[in-house]
């Protein structure tokens, strides 16, 4: 793997909100490791609507995503013996977990994820008015929604849970190239959806 | 750099050309400030950029966090319930066994005897063993 965790370092997705606590979360693995059961609900509340919202959007469902959920966290509990501070961050390592869980049930066929169609019924879309009403942003889930897995999980860590493309590359065991390749054609989708949906015209 | 590599590399990259690999940069931001088209598609990406950003958060539900701390406690108490009950049953058994052994060990390392005629063509007849075929064969001394 060519990924290098810190190289176009950003904040911690988990921390954009500005309301949760700033705990130093290597501290609270290494807690957790020694069985500190407000340690892990102190990074339960840290991270767990970050790791909803990725795998939501990852699976469509909200009983799938409130599964992997939590046996993301539970899998945190057993194995935060195994984390290794300053080698990763704590969200690359949860997210690397999620993203893993959510593979193993897309293989299993326990999960799966129904693809729509991403066009607007409405073709006189007014950019302004599907911003206002948030149009715009269920038009852009479901153009998301209908990416090929690779695709939607590489925009969703870089765009959305706003990962570096070194630090996705790592989450999704690819390198760094590869990823790029991934952003390349969902940007490119994304951007023709978005294009359609706003009645814009492009090159 | 020409459009449609500038437009690929948008695709690659992102909007914001200071994301960009440092060797093309330079090359980028003089093609957007001379063509138009340029800068359009880097606007066009910058817009999906911030839609993509601007998507609200998918927050878990509130009672998730209570249920997945409650499953951890479980989890944890049965482990150490369990790590309990072993290392309470089989400490004493266990260094009552190692006692012995490590003094068989120590003395047995510590106590070597030369070893006899006798014993060199005791330790040679075994060393026959799997190549005869029945006792009879075996050397022993009338």
């Amino acid at each position: 793997m060519t990924a290098e965790v810190g190289e176009h370092d950003v904040p911690d997705p988990a921390a954009r909100s500005g309301e949760r606590t700033l705990e130093p979360d290597d501290g609270l693995l290494a807690a957790i490791a020694d069985g500190d059961g407000d340690a892990f609900r102190r990074l339960l509340v840290n991270h767990l609507d970050a790791i909803h919202s990725y795998l939501y959007r990852m699976t469509g469902s909200t009983a799938d995503a409130e599964d992997l959920a939590q046996e993301t966290f539970l899998r945190v509990w057993r194995k935060a013996s195994t984390f290794e501070p300053g080698r990763v961050k704590v969200t690359t390592w949860i997210h690397t977990i999620a993203h893993n869980l959510c593979i193993d049930a897309f293989r299993r066929n326990k999960v799966t994820h129904a693809e729509e169609d991403v066009t607007l019924a409405d073709d006189t879309a007014d950019p302004e008015r599907l911003a206002s009403d948030g149009q715009l942003a269920a038009l852009m889930e479901r153009a998301i929604a209908a990416l090929p897995g690779n695709q939607r999980s590489a925009i969703l860590l870089c765009q959305v849970q706003g990962f570096s493309n070194a630090q996705a590359a790592r989450i999704l065991g690819m390198n760094v190239r590869a990823l790029e390749s991934q952003l390349a054609r969902a940007r490119r989708t994304l951007r023709q959806a978005l294009t359609a949906g706003t009645g814009g015209g492009e090159r | 750099m020409k459009l449609d590599t500038f437009i690929d590399n948008l695709d690659r990259y992102g909007g914001d050309l200071d994301d960009w690999p440092e060797a093309l940069r330079a090359a980028a931001r003089q093609l957007a400030a001379s063509s138009p088209e340029a800068a359009a598609a880097a606007g066009r990406a910058r817009q999906l950029a911030d839609v993509l950003a601007g998507l609200p958060e998918r927050a878990a539900p509130p009672a998730l966090a209570a249920r997945i701390a409650a499953r951890a406690a479980t989890d944890r108490s049965l482990l150490s319930t369990v790590g309990d009950w072993f290392a309470r049953a089989l400490w004493r058994p266990a260094l009552a066994a190692s006692v012995p052994l490590a003094l068989g060990f120590a003395l047995g390392f510590s106590y070597q005897q030369p070893a006899t005629t006798d014993d060199a063509y005791l330790l040679e007849s075994f060393g026959m063993l799997p190549f005869s075929s029945s006792f009879e064969e075996l050397p022993y001394e009338e």
